[in-house]
């Protein structure tokens, strides 16, 4: 392989650039990115205040623009709270990095996951409010607990199934191997050169990875869609625990339609940054999996390695969410 | 197969699931301001801490429209006590978000000693009110205590209310100094901090700010 020391080269280069960024950048490396998350953090305490407010306005016959005013501080409350960690965004980018697919449908699937998200708050807290008045903040934590638990492992479950499928190349690849290393004993027993095509047998997945026959190629795109679908429900059914404050607020008050519009703004906002999180992730993904397969592992199965990769790690994102629902006694103000 | 890079991939996957995975849980929902009073005895030693936590405008909203039963449009004492005993109830297994240690040692408390909550008409703020013993009374003379009050899942972010935060039964006799969290920053140097089973640790304690208190 003559792409090898080349590799090594750049790899090299890189750890070094990485350790002379820490050692220049030390003893706080990262002070940019913390401060930017305080800001975030402020920014968020203050749009908490600003949907307070705004909603208790809707009450407030002298102002108007209430209800517009309402949802456009939950667009934007929205937008930077998806800013700041969270689980539906951490899936989503490791989904879009991982696997190959179009922006479109990664756009969609962000946010179709933030639209879950709101809808499940909609709809508990909507019910809630049909059968009871007052308490809705109760009964939507006890609920949220358990769709919380259904939600990781839902997670968990679609990460395991993504990291079969990226594995299933791979083993398949592993079997040939196998069988081939019989082969070299027939060969020189037949009294022929015991590897006569080693490098042809790299190649091949590569072809694969670049040239996808049609029919293949449409099915991976059905079943892609609804990959991103099952992803989209999984992560959802947590409902999002600002959108329920608003709406107990809303719906308490009386202002129902107000509410679910700020929702609807919020779930909006959320989608829309987590969407553009996702499409970078995946725009990036070629390049780095081009950069990958410069080495001595065919392209194909760098697509595979990554695909098997990403899977795990939304199935351990998953698990460990799932784990910590159950870790310790229950928060007191959920 | 000799292949360096296939081998990192899932490295760099597995790492960039503990960056994104940990934090996954963890951003708040919920701002409370903070009010700390500490409690002397005539020896001055502590023996008590009190905590007043006003809570943002939307809780502080959602809360005084969801907890009136009645619907008559105020919080009544029954209304009101009933939050507070639940929510005080489930605080002490959380060793009340109160985390006050001396030399690095954490100070148990013997328990609660009452507790209520309140609505703030003019503020229009919702507040939670309790006050918790020491099992044994400190001095602070030789060393200082540190308080951080914080959620350790950072559902809620508890922030030292500004400008005075920290009180004094004896206002003379003590003075906290407030130092800024450790922020986010901290995340990727110390990934035990949220790796960290215990309760007491976890995610939410690298965004508590720090007061350091000496008392003459």
């Amino acid at each position: 392989m003559r792409r090898g020391p080349l590799l090594t080269a750049v790899f090299l280069m890189l750890c070094g650039a990485g350790a002379a960024f820490y050692l220049l950048a030390a003893p706080e490396p990262v002070t940019w990115y913390g401060g930017l998350l305080d800001g975030v953090r402020d920014l968020q305490k203050a749009f908490a205040r600003a949907l307070g407010s705004g909603v208790r306005a809707l009450g407030d016959p002298e102002s108007e623009t209430g209800f517009l005013a309402l949802a456009g501080v939950g667009f934007v409350y929205g937008v930077f709270h998806a800013v700041g960690p969270g689980h539906g965004k951490a899936v989503i980018t490791t989904y879009a990095m991982a696997n190959e697919t179009s922006l479109r449908r990664v756009a969609a699937l962000a946010l179709g996951s933030a639209l879950v998200q709101g809808l499940t708050a909609i709809l508990l807290v909507g019910g809630a409010a049909l059968m009871m008045t007052g308490g809705l903040r109760a009964f939507a934590s006890d609920a949220e607990t358990l769709l919380e638990r259904v939600s990781y492992a839902a997670v968990a479950g679609v990460g395991l199934y993504l990291a079969l499928r990226g594995a299933r190349p791979l083993i398949a690849q592993w079997r040939r191997r196998r069988a081939r290393t019989t082969l070299p004993a027939a060969r020189s027993e037949a009294g022929l050169p015991a590897e006569p095509e080693a490098d042809a047998d790299f190649e091949e997945p590569a072809v694969c990875a670049h040239r996808h026959l049609p029919t293949p190629d449409e099915m991976a795109r059905v079943s892609n869609w609804r990959q991103a679908a099952t992803i989209a429900l999984a992560v959802g059914v947590r409902p999002c625990s600002g959108a329920v404050l608003v709406l107990v607020l809303a719906f308490a008050l009386g202002f129902a339609l107000s509410g679910v519009a700020a929702v609807l703004a919020m779930s909006l906002g959320t989608g829309l940054t987590v969407a553009a999180l996702a499409v970078g992730a995946q725009v990036i993904r070629r390049p780095l999996i081009d950069l990958l397969a410069l080495g001595p592992v065919a392209a194909g199965t760098v697509v595979a390695g990554v695909a098997l990769a990403g899977g795990l790690t939304v199935a351990a994102i998953g698990l460990s969410l799932l784990a910590a629902t159950f870790g310790g006694p229950a928060h007191p103000f959920a | 197969m000799a292949a360096p890079p296939a081998a990192l991939l899932p490295v760099l996957l597995l790492t960039a699931a503990a960056v994104l995975g940990g934090p996954a849980r963890a951003h708040p929902h919920v701002w409370i301001d903070a009010v700390t009073k500490l409690h002397l005895n005539d020896d001055r030693r502590v023996v008590a801490v009190e905590q007043a936590w006003m809570f943002d405008d939307l809780y502080s909203e959602a809360m005084r429209a969801d907890l009136d039963a009645d619907a008559d449009g105020r919080l009544s004492k029954a209304e009101l006590g009933g939050y507070a005993d639940k929510v005080l109830r489930n605080l002490a297994e959380w060793h009340f978000f109160t985390e006050l240690t001396q030399n690095g040692r954490r100070l148990d408390f013997a328990g609660l000693d009452g507790g209520d909550a309140l609505w703030l008409d003019k503020q229009r703020r919702f507040v939670l009110r309790f006050r918790v013993a020491l099992e044994t009374p400190v001095a602070t003379a030789d060393s200082p205590l540190v308080l951080r009050t914080f959620d350790p899942t950072y559902y809620i972010a508890i922030d030292i209310a500004k400008p005075n935060g920290v009180l004094f039964s004896d206002p003379g006799a003590c003075a906290a100094d407030i130092r800024p969290a450790e922020g986010a920053g901290e995340l990727f140097l110390s990934e035990a901090d949220f790796l960290d089973p215990d309760v007491n640790k976890g995610y939410g304690r690298l965004f508590a700010e720090t007061a350091r208190i000496t008392c003459r």
